[in-house]
């Protein structure tokens, strides 16, 4: 009864994000402000770099500068889109997301603040957004509670109330602390510039325990966007589960917005895109949202990297909302246009 | 001697208002009993309190001698489940994905749904016999699809107790009377208990052999469908004047209603 081949389009479309991946990680390798050939390239990556008389610069550039910034750029894409993915299932609302939330703009709070008092350090400024994000998640929450429960469409505003009001603080800071202007302006728009291995050691843990618990919890997370009731009358521990799924998402996007700054839309978008794909179960939209999310953001900032023949950097962020806001337009008109409220 | 069900003074609250006062009753292990009343007279909510969806201001509620705040919520819906008035979705599952819930608590966390869960979801889709709708989007189904969907999984959920809030409302005749016959069938074959809050008190005196009926919150009557049945007592719940004669195949008491037409 079961559709047989839903098992092999699942297949199918992992075995193609996966390749689409690997060809936009060699593409990636190769291109960046240091012209690089493909043979230097191919010699770096299999070890022979000795016998081709590179210049001894171009290791450092492609394992220290280039191959850091894409797998940091993988890990923000993957816990963007798989987190949005999950507020969008808990919330029942395709509006949902890290940026709505506020999560994303409390992670670039904490930043700021710490960027302020003149901390400098790799690991205390990422320390510092993921409270940022934790402290603006309980603030929605407490918010968003009455007698009742959860109201989900109350926690959407309360979100974007709280994330305005925290945009508007951080422009505040900026103004009086013109020193940090530079580093607060990357944490608003976000950007990969200047990241390396310390940044991915930082952040993949997070990423990986977060990305793990949602997946256990994909089968509640089924249940719960049929409503806290019905989820309830089914067997779900309605609490502990919903508190799990939203503390690993905000793990996930904390991790990333603390080693990138705030990124728009791809956690808005892609799980949008998956889901028109393969279908709405969570399980497996956790999987492919998090694999389309990173070649999203992969190639966004290959392009914010390369796209100026000034070699000047655009913001990531700038590009994604770019790109992203059209598109998200165009799902919107789409869905008008066919008048089938379930396309989304 | 063990109940199905226990229900021991039970009160609920909303805020100030009570919703249900002192309700205390209790059924035996493959009972059918219709549930009646008025809109607004609480039985939606008597069937959540039995499944602990709803906090309980005072009272107590046994499942098979447990009590249900002594049980997990998996463990509890293993004993006990209910097909709602209706389910919505912003998402696009399918009606097997939503049938397929249905098995969430028999199943483990890493492990997931296995070959025996996706087995009892197809039997279940076409013992209600839907297995025509499996791929379709719940969501775009008819209100009647829907509440057939919603007792597919019911029945893959498989408890030992049924509670059905109107559940067969949106059907029409066939689907109606087949689905009726087929549940109450079932139950009595495996001994599952049966609650169905009715609309229809004609269907609720054709299928139960007991019925409840509420009023503000309170249990007016309890007992046998022949004893309950009654001008006075029907006058007294729905305020509605009505002849009562026998059903000619099976004698049950049907209901006639008197329209006042000028």
């Amino acid at each position: 009864m079961k559709p047989f081949n839903s098992k092999y389009k699942l297949a199918a479309i992992w075995t193609l994000l996966a390749f689409i991946y690997l060809c936009v990680i060699t593409v990636g390798l190769k291109y960046g402000r240091y012209p690089t050939s493909w043979s230097q390239v191919l010699s770096i990556i299999l070890g022979k770099s000795a016998q081709c008389d590179n210049p001894p610069v171009l290791k450092t550039i492609i394992f220290d500068l280039r191959m850091p910034r894409l797998i940091i750029a993988t890990i923000v894409g993957a816990a963007l889109a798989s987190a949005g993915a999950v507020f969008q299932g808990l919330l029942r609302n395709p509006l949902a997301d890290p940026f709505t939330l506020g999560v994303s703009t409390g992670a670039a709070f904490g930043a700021t603040i710490a960027l302020i008092v003149g901390v400098t350090s790799t690991i205390t400024i990422p320390l510092a957004a993921m409270g940022g994000a934790f402290l603006t998640l309980a603030i929605v929450l407490f918010l968003a509670k009455d007698k009742e429960g959860l109201q989900p469409a109350t926690m959407i505003l309360a979100g974007i109330v709280v994330s305005t009001f925290l945009s508007a603080l951080i422009s505040l800071l900026k103004s009086l602390d013109e020193e940090s202007l530079a580093s607060i302006v990357f944490w608003m728009l976000g950007s990969f510039g200047g990241r390396d291995w310390s940044h991915v050691l930082f952040a993949a843990p997070y990423f990986i325990i977060g990305f793990l618990a949602v997946l256990a919890y994909s089968r509640d997370l089924d249940l719960l966007s049929l409503g806290e009731l019905e989820a309830k009358q089914l067997g779900v521990p309605v609490y502990k589960s919903r508190l799990i799924l939203m503390v690993a998402s905000c793990l996930m996007t904390a991790a990333a917005v603390s080693v990138s700054g705030v990124i728009g839309f791809v956690g808005l978008v892609v799980p949008h895109i998956v889901r028109l794909l393969q279908g709405p179960k969570h399980g497996n939209l956790i999987i492919t949202s998090a694999m389309l999310g990173a070649i999203v953001t992969v190639i966004a900032d290959l392009l914010a990297k390369n796209l100026l023949s000034s070699g000047e950097e655009l913001p990531v962020g700038v590009l994604t909302t770019l790109i992203g806001g059209p598109f998200f337009c165009y799902l919107l008109w789409q869905k008008k246009r066919i008048s089938d409220k379930n396309f989304l | 001697m063990s109940y199905a069900l226990e229900v021991d003074n039970i009160t609920v609250q909303y805020g100030q208002t009570a919703i249900l006062k002192n309700i205390s009753f209790t059924v035996q292990q493959g009972e059918i009993i219709g549930i009646l009343g008025p809109n607004g007279s609480g039985k939606t909510t008597l069937l959540k309190a039995i499944l602990g969806l709803v906090n309980l201001h005072q009272g107590n509620i046994k499942i098979l001698g447990k009590n249900i705040s002594d049980l997990t919520p998996k463990n509890r819906a293993k004993l006990a489940g209910m097909v709602p008035q209706k389910t919505e979705t912003p998402f696009p599952f399918s009606v097997y994905e939503i049938t397929l819930m249905g098995r969430y608590p028999h199943i483990s966390y890493w492990e997931g749904y296995g070959e025996k869960d996706r087995a009892i979801t197809s039997k279940a889709l076409k013992d209600i016999g839907i297995s025509n709708l499996a791929n379709r989007f719940f969501s775009q189904l008819s209100g009647g699809e829907q509440q057939l969907s919603l007792l597919a999984r019911l029945r893959a959920q498989d408890p030992s107790i049924f509670f059905l809030d109107e559940a067969t409302s949106a059907l029409d005749i066939k689907r109606k009377i087949e689905s009726l016959d087929f549940i109450c069938n079932f139950s009595k074959y495996k001994q599952k208990t049966l609650l169905t809050v009715f609309h229809d008190i004609n269907l609720a005196a054709l299928y139960c052999k007991r019925l409840l009926l509420i009023k503000n919150g309170s249990i007016k009557y309890d007992g046998p469908t022949s004893e309950i049945l009654t001008p006075q007592k029907i006058m007294d719940i729905f305020e509605t004047e009505v002849i009562i004669t026998k059903h000619p195949l099976t004698g049950a008491p049907q209901v006639f209603f008197k329209p006042s037409l000028t």
